[in-house]
């Protein structure tokens, strides 16, 4: 089971091991809630509650691995969070799952620049140039007055591996999903079980802050209409128009090849367990196959864009 | 193009006038591809009326100041820069919002602007929301915020300037170019060599896959629909040579879609 640390402001909480204390973490979810209000274009207009977007953090002895930066309105919590699991030996590199979306590398200047971070795996070459994005001349990644003139890029293959630790004794398999809408990779770490979907598994929520911020077995409510809604009115709306055989076997070979425990969105609860996956996945597969069009039926263009 | 893309290319050949109070800004980005080497662009558009000024998409481009030396330069005489129309949220789109919004205080970013308090806290107060019909008034050139029909996030916006009958598109009607001297800055229509068709299959490929698993004989007839309806004269994609001459380019741009479910890419 999940533990979480005390705060419920920015909850850090430790997946992995499932008794471990947070310094001792071996994955670790840095989770910093939102609203949800109708102004989030990733959650349905008509949904209202609270969700976390998430960063993972994978250690494996002196080093260690972030999944994903956040959303820079947490980026004081996120950077506090990142502060409290790491030791000052700790080598840190980051993951970048959707190098061309500004939730995916908002805070990576933030956090390159207070962890002395030196390498990025991400989706194209030069993360400096596709996430420059501050006025603050201390987090400028280009120009004369850059900090960071030795960060290095490892530019992602669409099937790739990559480890947390420089000796590979923690290796990261990551692929590029047919369930997807723009450039985007996930990542399963197999020491934890744990699928880091990205964009996709995002649709759990709460109605508060109290959370908790882990679906398991018994407290999982989402069903079928909800993620129904929740993806044909957000970034998945042309589902509902599209051929989906070919995703719903790129999907089954995803998970026939690992052997997933845990499913870690960028947004939203971490769903934990094996009974859990497997009801999410058999949601997800029975949607595509619902959803898919077929030769005989009728295109749906823009019905179900949010 | 592979996985791989590269931003390290310039603002060679920009900015360019398409018109009177348009101005083509941005530079390009060099996109290695089956051993040569693509460019497409990261374009923005300075859209003019007789009392204000609104600019299409500040992204991240290649070079992350370009966009604020040209902006700088081209307001030296023209009205001042009051608005930003953010297409979408997507880094080679909206990457420098809270740097042009840094750089003009009076200015403010409009469209569909969910997600942005999160994403520029520091701005959020300066994001209004414009709706899909709605438009703003520059001085005798109106710019109406337009539903996208070829699009992405579910926040992506087109736009439309009234006096440039001007569409301005993000990422549909994009298409790479060759890397070759002379062809950066060049509108379609300067560029008759360019196979359009298989240079915008190309960035559908990689760029938005949900086209190659669906029917866009639909989407086609939207498009056709709105073109007819607007009168529109020219098209203004964030990645591709701005088209001048929409009657002629529209088949290949057609055929660019079908293709991409036809014949997809491995």
């Amino acid at each position: 089971m999940a533990r979480s640390a005390p705060s419920l402001g920015s909850p850090i909480v430790v997946l992995d091991p499932p008794s471990g204390a947070t310094e001792g973490g071996r994955l670790v979810a840095l989770m910093s809630p939102y609203d949800v209000d109708g102004r989030v274009s990733w959650h349905a207009p008509s949904v209202r509650g609270v969700a976390t977007a998430n960063c993972y953090l994978l250690v494996e002895g002196d080093s260690a691995l972030l999944c994903d930066t956040g959303l820079a309105v947490h980026e004081r919590a996120l950077l506090e969070q990142i502060e409290t699991c790491l030791t000052p030996s700790t080598s840190l590199s980051l993951l970048v799952l959707r190098q061309g979306e500004l939730d995916s590398i908002a805070n990576l200047a933030a956090i390159a620049a207070r962890f002395s971070v030196t390498m990025v795996h991400a989706q194209y070459e030069r993360i400096e140039d596709w996430s420059d994005i501050h006025s603050r001349p201390a987090l400028r990644m280009t120009g004369p007055a850059s900090r960071f003139p030795d960060l290095q890029t490892h530019p992602l293959q669409s099937r790739d591996s990559i480890s947390v630790d420089p000796a590979g004794t923690r290796p990261i398999e990551v692929v590029v999903p047919r369930l997807r809408l723009l450039r985007t990779h996930w990542a399963f770490d197999a020491a934890t079980g744990t699928l880091f979907s990205s964009d996709f598994f995002s649709y759990a929520i709460r109605p508060d802050r109290i959370g908790p911020w882990v679906v398991t077995a018994v407290d999982d409510p989402t069903d079928e209409a909800l993620i129904e809604e929740h993806l044909l009115r957000t970034r998945y709306w042309w589902l509902a128009d599209a051929s989906l055989d070919a995703v719903r076997r790129d999907l089954a070979a995803i998970f026939d090849e690992f052997a997933v425990r845990r499913i870690a969105p960028a947004f939203g609860c971490v769903l934990e367990g094996q009974t859990v996956v497997a009801r999410h996945y058999a949601m997800i597969d029975d949607l595509l196959r619902r959803l898919g069009r077929t030769g005989a039926s009728p295109p749906r263009v823009g019905q179900t864009r949010p | 193009m592979t996985s791989v893309v590269t931003a390290s290319g310039t603002g060679q050949g920009l900015p360019q006038q398409l018109a009177p109070g348009l101005l083509w800004l941005g530079s390009c980005i060099e996109n290695p591809y089956l051993g040569s080497i693509l460019h497409t662009y990261t374009s923005a558009f300075l859209v003019s009326g007789t009392e204000r000024s609104l600019l299409v998409d500040p992204g991240l481009t290649c070079d992350p100041t370009v966009l604020e030396r040209q902006l700088s330069a081209a307001l030296e005489d023209r009205p001042p820069l009051e608005y930003i129309f953010l297409s979408h949220q997507e880094t080679p789109h909206a990457g420098a919002a809270g740097r042009i919004l840094h750089q003009y205080p009076e200015a403010i970013a409009i469209g569909d602007v969910r997600d942005y308090h999160l994403l520029f806290p520091d701005y959020a107060e300066r994001f209004r929301a414009v709706q899909t019909g709605e438009s703003v008034d520059l001085g005798g050139n109106e710019f109406v915020v337009l539903e996208a029909i070829i699009t992405d996030l579910p926040t992506t916006r087109w736009g439309f300037a009234s006096q440039h009958r001007a569409l301005f598109s993000a990422d549909g009607f994009a298409y790479a170019h060759h890397h070759r001297a002379g062809q950066c800055g060049q509108t379609a229509k300067e560029l008759p060599e360019l196979d359009i068709s298989e240079l915008a299959h190309i960035f559908y490929h990689f760029a938005l896959p949900w086209i190659q698993l669906t029917d866009m004989d639909p989407y086609i007839q939207r498009i056709e629909t709105l073109l007819r309806d607007l009168d529109v004269q020219l098209l203004a994609p964030a990645h591709g040579p701005p088209v001048t001459e929409v009657g002629v380019a529209l088949p290949e741009l057609f055929a660019a879609l079908r293709n991409a479910q036809a014949q997809p890419l491995a």
